[in-house]
C-alpha cells in the first residue's frame, strides 16, 4: 500500500522532534519579547494571518493523585498579524469532557500584550462555562482590546482520569508555529509506546541528538519542534490530523513496585481475545441466542433459502428497513443485541453487530471488522489498541465469495462500505486469528448510452439510457430521495438543461440492482448549426469538463476515497445531406502509473456517428509531487471533450 | 355512542395519560390517514393540541401534546426540540413510539433526552438552550407521541403558533389561548385556514383555533417565505414584564419606547473616551467628517463578538463594558457608536432590522418581532451605519440590509422607516479580459464590482491574506490557470467600487482539433442561472437580484488561423432580464461583448416557465463555439 510508504516516512521523520532532558520550558507566562511584540510579518511565511509563537505543554501522570491522575497544562502564545487573525484566534473555546466530572479545567490565565506594551489580563468573570451537552462543556472567553500586532496568551490545566493514551499532541497547525514543546512526566511504573508522525526538517542547532522512532523511555521526556510551517486543509484528504506533525502515547505495560510487569498493550491476538470476553461484544457472537433473535425478528429460517445470498440480502433489507442509524460511529462494546433490537436504532457498530451475529447464526461465515473512518484518521497496524477504531463493519463469505456489509444507509448496496469507512485497511477481529485486510471499494460505474438522430439545427432526438452502480448509484438514489431538482437534472450534461420525456426509473428502491434511468431526448441542442456546417459536441455525463484540482501546488498526499468509471456511448444518424468533415482524433491518455485514464474515440460507422468516451480512476492515492500531473490530465480531458465534430452540408 | 367516544377520545388521551400510555392506539394506524394528506408529506401531524395559559403580564405557560406519524427518517418532526433559557423552565415528557398500526413500540426514558446549548455559527455565548430527543421508530412509518411544557417567569413576546411546517400535513391541530378576561393579547392570523371559537369561564377567556385536514406544503428554492405560505397565529402581549422592566406592545411606538427605556443611557461614554472623541473630531468642521472619523475609529478598534445574554437578547451592554473589552455584539457596538455621536452633539437612533435576504414579517398595525440585528441611523445626515463591520465605508450597508422596513428606537418611541437601496444603475459588474492565444496562453484581466455587489471582494480585500485571495481566485475562476502571475485586489475607500486585476498563464484555452480551433463564446463569466432542475414549481419564484454585468473578452486570433464561424449577435429579454451577446473582429482580436441584466421579479409558477425558456435560450447561445480554421496559405 502506498499510504504505508508515507506512514513510514512519517515515522522516520521522528528526527524532527528533539529529545532532551530539561525540565524547564523556555516559555514563561506573561513574558513576550520586544522583538515578538514589534513583529509586523513573520518572515518565513509572510502570508500568515497569525503565528503561534509558542505552544507548550506539560503532561504529568501521577497514579496517586486521586480522582484526576492525569494533569495536562497547555500554554499558547499567538501573535496576531492580520485582521483575519483577530477573528480566527481572538475567541477561545476550551472543550472538555464534563460527564460525571471526568475531566475538569482549572487555572485559566489569559492576557493580551498590545503592541505598545500594554498588558491586559482577563479576569475570572470574563471566562464563561457553558454546558454544551450531557457530555461536553466548554470554557469560553474573548480577548479584549484586540488589534493587529497584539500578542494573545493563555494557559490552562486539564485534569482527567485517563491513563491509557494520555498524550496526543500536535506540533503543527493551520498557521505556523515558531516553538512547540511538550514535556511529559510519567512514573516508571507505566511504559508507553510513543507514536510519531511528521515530515519536517529540524532546524534546532543546540547539539541535541535526535531520538529514534517509537522509542520507549520513562521518566521525563521533552519534545521540541521549531519553525514549523503551516499546513492548510484542502480537498481529497482523510483528516488533517493524519498529516500534521504529531505525537501520541499508548500505554504498553504497567509494573507496580514489587509485582511483575502487567502487559497492557499486547498483541493483536490478545486484543481479539479481550474483545471476545466482553459480553456486549464477543458474547453476542459466541452465544447463539443474540443472532437467532435477529433472525427471528427478520422472520428468517436458516436453510430455507436457496442460496446464502438470498438469506444475506433478506437480512440486509430487514435491518436497513427496520433500524435507523443514529449518526454515531463506534465498535459497539456497550449495547447488546437485545438492547439494540429494542431501541430500533443504533450506532454504525450496533447495526453491523446485528448483521454479523445473524449471518453467523444462519450458517454464513461472517466476521466483525474494526475500521477507523477517514475523518477519524488512519489506523496504525504496528500498535494493537482498540480505540484507534471508531467503526465496525462485517466481512462475510457468501456463496464462496467475500462481501463487505455495512448497515445504516438504505441506499448503500450489499457489498459496499460507507464512503467514510474507505480508509486503507480494516482489522478482522477473529477470536483466534485476527488479521488485517485491505479495504476494497465496490465498483462504481456510470454508463450513458445515447441513440438517435440529429437534425439540421443541431438538435438530437432519440433515447438515453443510463446505468449506475456502486457509489454512483448511491449518490443518484440519494438525489431521488431528496426529490430535489428531480428528473432531467439526473442526466444533464454540465450546466445546459436537457429536455426529456417518458422518464423511466428502474430499480429506484432495489439497491441490490444497478440504478437505471431511461428517457427520450427531445430536441436537445448538441451543436451549433451554421448555414453550411454543424459543429457538434455531444458529451452527456455531467462533470466531465470539471477540474477538481485548481491550486498551484500541494504539499501533502491526495487521497480520493474510491475508484470509479464513467463512460458514454453515442450512436446518432446524421441529418440528410450532411457528411462528416472532421472528427477529433481518437486518444487515450493516462498518468504514469496508468491509474487514471481517459479514452476518446469518434468514428463514422454505417453512416452513423459513434462516439465512445471513458474516464477511469483506479488509483486513489497520489503523492504531492503528482499534483501537477493530475492537474494536466484533467485539463487535457476538458480540452479533448470540448473538441467539436464538424459536419458539412453536401446537398 | 361511537361518535361520542371519537369526539372526546383526544380529551381522554390527554387527561388520563397514565392509564392510556402503555396502551396500543389503533387510532394512530397510518391506514386511517386520508391519502390526500400523504402527498409530499414527510410527516403527518395526527393530533396536536397546544395551550398558552397566560396568568399575568409576567407569567405564562406553554404546553402541548403531539402525535405525529413519521414517513421519512429525516423529517424534522422526528426530532423534538423544546427551547428554553434562564427565564423559563422546559419539560419534555411521556414520549412513546408506536408502529404503523398504533401498537406501542416503546416508551422513551428520561435518560435518553439531551440538553444542549443552542449552537450557531456566529453566536459565541448565549442563554439559549433546548431539550431534545431524536426519535427512531424502526420501520417507517411510525408514530411519535409526546408532551411538553415551558413555564415562563418573564414575558416579552409569545412565540407564534405554527401548526403546519415544511413538508408536513395535519389531520387536526388545536390551539387554545387562555387569558384572564381583562388581559388583552393581540392576535393576527396569516394564511388563514383556522376555525375559531371563543368562550368565557369564570373570568377566563378561552379562544380556540383549529386546523383540520391540511395537506403538506413544501418551500421551494427562491420561493415565498414561511410567513407567505403557512397558516400561522401570531400573538403579542399588550403589557409584559421582563426583570424590572414592563412595557407595552400595543403598537410599534410603544415597543420602541420599551426598547428605548431598556437601553437608556447605556451609551454614556466612559471618561477616558470623552477626551479622545473631542480630540479626534476637534479639527473637523462638518458633521459628516466627524461621523466618518468616529466610525473609522470604531471599525479599527472594536470587533464583533456575539454575546447574547440577558433580557431576551434585547438589552445592550453599556459603553463602558464595550470600551473595556473593545468588542461587542450588534447592540453593544451600536450603543457605543450612538454614545460617541451623542458626545459631539449628533443625534442618532438605534435601528432594529432583519438582516437577511428575505423581507421581515413587519405589519404596520401588528407588533411581531421578526428582527435579528441592530444598526444606527443618523437622521440629520440621513445616514445608516453598520457597526459590526470592520470595513464598510461610512454610510454603506450590506446588500441584505438594503431596502428593509425597520424600526427606529427614538426617545418618542418606535418609528417605522426604511433603509435605502442602491439602484440598479449603481450595481454593476464590469469585466475585461484579454487572452493571448499562443504557447503558453496568457490572460490579462480586470473585474470591477460596484454598488451592492462588492461583498465578496471587500471581504477578500479586508479579511484575507494574499494566499487566501489567490486560493479563492483560483477556485472561482472559470478557466484553468497554470500559474497566477499577478493578482491585485482593491477596494476604494469611497465605497464606490472594488476590483480584481490579474495576469495568468493558462493551462489550456479552447480546443484544437485537426485544422480547427474551437473557443467557447464566454468561458470566463458563463451565465450563472439555469433551469436545469425544478420545472414543476408549485409556488412563486422570487428574485431580488438587481444588477447589470458586462463582459468584454478580447481573444487574439492565433497566427495561421482564420475565422470559419463567429456566432451571430443575439439578444433575449424576459421581464426586465436581458441578455445580449455580440462578437466582432477588431484588429487581430475577436471581441466578445456580453451583457446581462437581472431585475427583481416575482413570478407565478406558470410565468416561471417563461423564465426557464429565457435561460435555455441564453445557455444555448452561450454554448456556441467560435470556430477558427487553419489558413490555406
Amino acid at each position: 500500500m502506498r499510504f504505508m510508504k508515507f506512514a513510514l516516512a512519517v515515522l522516520i521523520c521522528f528526527m524532527t522532534i528533539i529529545f532532551s532532558f530539561s525540565q524547564n520550558t523556555k516559555v514563561k507566562f506573561g513574558v513576550v519579547t520586544p522583538e515578538d511584540l514589534a513583529m509586523k510579518v513573520y518572515t518565513p511565511d509572510t502570508e500568515a494571518v497569525a503565528v503561534i509563537l509558542a505552544k507548550t505543554g506539560y503532561i504529568e501522570y501521577d497514579p496517586l493523585a486521586g480522582a484526576y491522575p492525569l494533569t495536562e497544562e497547555k500554554h499558547y502564545i499567538i501573535k496576531i498579524l492580520k485582521e483575519a487573525g483577530i477573528n480566527k484566534y481572538g475567541n477561545v473555546e476550551i472543550n472538555y469532557y464534563s460527564y460525571n466530572k471526568r475531566t475538569d479545567v482549572s487555572g485559566i490565565k489569559a492576557m493580551v500584550h498590545l503592541p505598545d506594551g500594554t498588558e491586559i489580563k482577563i479576569s475570572n468573570d470574563q471566562v464563561f462555562d457553558e454546558k454544551k451537552s450531557e457530555f461536553w462543556s466548554s470554557k469560553k472567553f474573548a480577548f479584549p482590546k484586540l488589534i493587529t500586532g497584539a500578542v494573545i496568551e493563555y494557559q490552562y490545566t486539564i485534569h482527567s482520569y485517563d491513563r491509557f493514551h494520555p498524550v496526543d499532541w500536535f506540533f503543527q497547525a493551520e498557521i505556523p508555529i515558531v516553538y512547540a514543546e511538550l514535556e511529559t512526566k510519567i512514573p516508571e511504573t507505566y511504559d508507553y509506546v510513543v507514536l510519531t508522525q511528521g515530515t519536517l526538517v529540524d532546524k534546532k542547532e543546540d547539539g541535541a541528538k535526535p531520538g529514534p522512532a517509537g522509542i520507549k523511555k520513562q521518566g521525563i521526556k521533552v519534545y521540541i519542534n521549531e519553525d514549523v510551517p503551516a499546513l492548510k486543509k484542502e480537498s481529497y484528504i482523510t483528516t488533517m490530523e493524519d498529516y500534521y506533525t504529531r505525537i501520541r502515547y499508548q500505554l504498553q505495560s504497567v509494573q507496580y513496585p514489587g509485582s511483575h510487569r502487567e502487559q497492557i498493550l499486547d498483541t493483536w491476538d490478545k486484543l481479539a481475545q479481550g474483545l471476545y470476553e466482553i459480553p456486549e461484544w464477543g458474547g453476542q457472537f459466541k452465544n447463539k441466542r443474540p443472532g437467532e433473535l435477529v433472525l427471528k425478528a427478520a422472520n428468517i429460517t436458516p436453510g430455507t433459502d436457496t442460496s446464502q445470498m438470498e438469506t444475506a440480502q433478506k437480512l440486509y433489507d430487514y435491518i436497513n428497513q427496520n433500524f435507523q442509524w443514529n449518526g454515531k460511529y463506534n465498535i459497539s462494546t456497550q449495547k447488546d443485541i437485545v438492547a439494540i433490537l429494542k431501541a430500533m436504532s443504533g450506532s454504525s457498530g450496533d447495526l453491523n453487530k446485528l448483521m454479523c451475529a445473524a449471518l453467523q447464526q444462519s450458517g454464513i461465515v461472517a466476521k466483525p471488522v474494526l475500521i477507523s473512518t477517514r475523518d477519524h484518521g488512519k489506523p496504525l497496524e504496528l500498535y494493537p489498541f482498540t480505540d484507534q477504531f471508531n467503526h465496525m463493519a462485517v466481512l462475510a463469505t457468501i456463496d464462496e465469495k467475500d462481501y463487505w456489509l455495512d448497515m445504516g444507509d438504505k441506499n448503500l448496496p450489499l457489498g459496499a462500505l460507507r464512503k467514510n469507512a474507505l480508509n486503507t485497511r480494516g482489522w478482522i477481529a477473529d477470536e483466534k486469528n485476527p488479521s488485517w485486510t485491505d479495504i476494497v471499494p465496490v465498483n462504481s460505474k456510470s454508463v450513458f448510452v445515447i441513440k438517435g438522430s440529429l437534425d439540421e439545427n443541431g438538435n438530437l432526438n432519440g433515447a438515453i439510457e443510463t446505468r449506475f452502480t456502486g457509489y454512483h448509484a448511491m449518490d443518484k438514489r440519494n438525489m431521488l430521495d431528496e426529490k430535489k431538482e428531480f428528473g432531467d437534472h439526473l442526466m444533464v450534461s454540465g450546466s445546459s438543461p436537457i429536455k426529456v420525456s417518458g422518464l423511466e426509473i428502474i430499480h429506484a428502491n432495489d439497491v441490490s440492482q444497478p440504478l437505471q434511468i431511461k428517457a427520450n431526448v427531445v430536441d436537445q441542442s448538441i451543436g451549433t448549426a451554421t448555414p453550411d456546417k454543424i459543429y457538434l459536441n455531444p458529451i452527456f455525463p455531467e462533470g466531465l469538463d470539471e477540474i477538481p484540482f485548481r491550486l498551484e501546488k500541494r504539499t501533502y498526499p491526495i487521497e480520493m476515497n474510491y475508484p470509479s468509471e464513467v463512460s458514454m456511448m453515442l450512436n446518432v444518424a446524421l441529418p440528410e445531406g450532411y457528411t462528416i468533415e472532421s472528427l477529433p482524433s481518437p486518444i487515450r491518455f493516462a498518468n504514469s502509473t496508468g491509474g487514471i485514464h481517459v479514452i476518446y474515440d469518434a468514428a463514422l460507422v454505417a453512416d452513423k456517428l459513434n462516439i465512445t468516451i471513458k474516464y477511469v480512476v483506479k488509483q486513489t492515492y497520489f503523492e504531492p509531487e503528482e499534483y501537477t500531473t493530475l492537474k494536466s490530465i484533467f485539463n487535457k480531458r476538458k480540452e479533448k471533450f470540448n473538441e467539436q465534430i464538424v459536419l458539412t452540408k453536401t446537398k | 355512542m361511537t361518535s361520542y367516544i371519537k369526539k372526546y377520545f383526544w380529551l381522554i388521551a390527554i387527561c388520563w395519560p397514565v392509564v392510556i400510555w402503555s396502551q396500543d392506539k389503533p387510532q394512530y394506524s397510518v391506514l386511517l390517514i386520508d391519502t390526500a394528506l400523504l402527498k409530499n408529506a414527510q410527516a403527518v401531524i395526527r393530533f396536536e393540541e397546544t395551550h398558552y395559559i397566560i396568568e399575568s403580564p409576567r407569567e405564562y405557560i406553554q404546553q402541548g401534546f403531539t402525535a405525529v406519524s413519521i414517513f421519512n427518517e429525516d423529517a424534522s418532526a422526528s426530532y423534538i426540540s423544546i427551547p428554553y433559557d434562564k427565564y423559563n423552565k422546559a419539560e419534555l415528557t411521556n414520549i412513546v413510539l408506536y408502529d404503523a398500526w398504533g401498537n406501542v413500540l416503546r416508551k422513551v426514558k428520561k435518560s435518553e433526552l439531551t440538553d444542549h446549548a443552542r449552537y450557531s455559527d456566529i453566536t459565541f455565548l448565549s442563554d439559549d438552550r433546548f431539550i431534545g430527543f431524536r426519535s427512531f421508530g424502526g420501520q417507517l412509518p411510525y408514530t411519535l407521541e409526546y408532551e411538553w411544557k415551558i413555564t415562563h417567569a418573564q414575558t416579552m413576546t409569545y412565540p407564534a403558533w405554527r401548526p403546519l411546517s415544511n413538508g408536513e400535513s395535519v389531520e387536526k391541530s388545536i390551539f387554545v389561548l387562555e387569558t384572564p378576561s381583562d388581559l388583552v393579547v393581540h392576535t393576527k392570523i396569516l394564511n388563514n385556514a383556522f376555525e375559531y371559537v371563543e368562550t368565557f369561564r369564570e373570568g377566563i377567556r378561552l379562544q380556540t383555533w383549529t386546523l383540520l385536514k391540511k395537506g403538506a406544503l413544501q418551500r421551494e428554492a427562491s420561493g415565498p417565505s414561511a410567513y407567505d405560505l403557512f397558516p400561522m397565529l401570531l400573538m403579542t402581549p399588550s403589557t409584559f414584564q421582563v426583570e424590572d422592566y414592563s412595557g407595552s406592545m400595543t403598537d410599534w411606538k410603544s415597543f420602541g419606547a420599551f426598547l428605548y427605556t431598556l437601553n437608556k443611557d447605556k451609551e454614556k461614554m466612559p471618561p477616558e473616551m470623552i477626551d479622545l472623541i473631542h480630540q479626534m473630531t476637534a479639527h473637523f468642521d462638518t458633521p459628516k467628517e466627524k461621523i466618518d472619523t468616529l466610525y473609522h475609529w470604531l471599525q479599527k478598534n472594536m470587533r464583533y463578538v456575539s454575546v447574547q445574554l440577558g433580557v431576551g437578547g434585547w438589552q445592550s451592554f453599556d459603553a463602558a463594558y464595550v470600551e473595556k473589552n473593545r468588542y461587542g455584539d450588534c447592540k453593544a457596538l451600536s450603543t457605543f457608536m450612538k454614545g460617541m455621536l451623542r458626545e459631539i452633539g449628533i443625534e442618532s437612533f438605534q435601528v432594529i432590522i432583519k438582516w437577511d435576504e428575505e423581507e421581515a414579517l413587519f405589519a404596520d398595525d401588528f407588533m411581531y418581532s421578526d428582527f435579528n440585528h441592530m444598526m444606527v441611523h443618523i437622521p440629520s445626515e440621513n445616514m445608516w451605519l453598520e457597526c459590526t463591520s470592520n470595513y464598510l465605508p461610512t454610510g454603506f450597508i450590506d446588500r441584505d440590509e438594503e431596502n428593509k422596513k425597520v424600526l427606529l428606537i427614538t426617545p418618542e418611541g418606535g418609528k417605522i422607516s426604511r433603509t435605502p437601496s442602491s439602484p440598479d444603475s449603481l450595481n454593476r459588474i464590469t469585466t475585461t479580459d484579454t487572452i493571448f492565444t499562443g504557447q503558453p496562453v496568457i490572460l490579462k484581466g480586470r473585474a470591477e464590482y460596484r454598488g451592492n455587489l462588492q461583498r465578496r471582494i471587500r471581504s477578500l480585500f479586508y479579511y484575507s491574506s494574499q494566499e487566501e485571495q489567490r486560493k479563492s481566485f483560483l477556485e472561482h475562476f472559470h478557466l484553468q490557470i497554470q500559474k497566477l502571475d499577478h493578482l491585485h485586489i482593491s477596494s476604494s475607500t469611497s465605497g464606490l467600487s472594488s476590483a480584481m486585476d490579474y495576469n495568468a498563464t493558462l493551462s489550456q484555452f479552447g480546443s484544437a482539433s485537426g485544422i480547427r480551433y474551437f473557443i467557447p463564446v464566454n468561458s470566463i463569466q458563463p451565465p450563472r442561472n439555469s433551469c436545469t432542475g425544478n420545472t414543476d414549481r408549485k409556488t412563486d419564484f422570487i428574485s431580488r437580484d438587481d444588477f447589470t454585468e458586462t463582459n468584454d473578452i478580447y481573444i487574439s486570433i492565433p497566427p495561421g488561423y482564420e475565422i470559419e464561424y463567429l456566432p451571430a449577435k443575439s439578444a433575449f429579454e424576459f421581464r426586465g432580464n436581458q441578455y445580449a451577446v455580440e462578437l466582432m473582429v477588431e484588429n487581430k482580436f475577436i471581441h466578445v461583448h456580453h451583457q446581462v441584466t437581472e431585475s427583481p421579479m416575482r413570478l407565478t409558477p406558470a410565468e416561471y416557465m417563461g423564465l426557464c425558456n429565457y435561460y435555455t435560450s441564453v445557455a444555448k447561445s452561450n454554448g456556441q463555439m467560435i470556430v477558427l480554421k487553419k489558413s490555406k496559405t
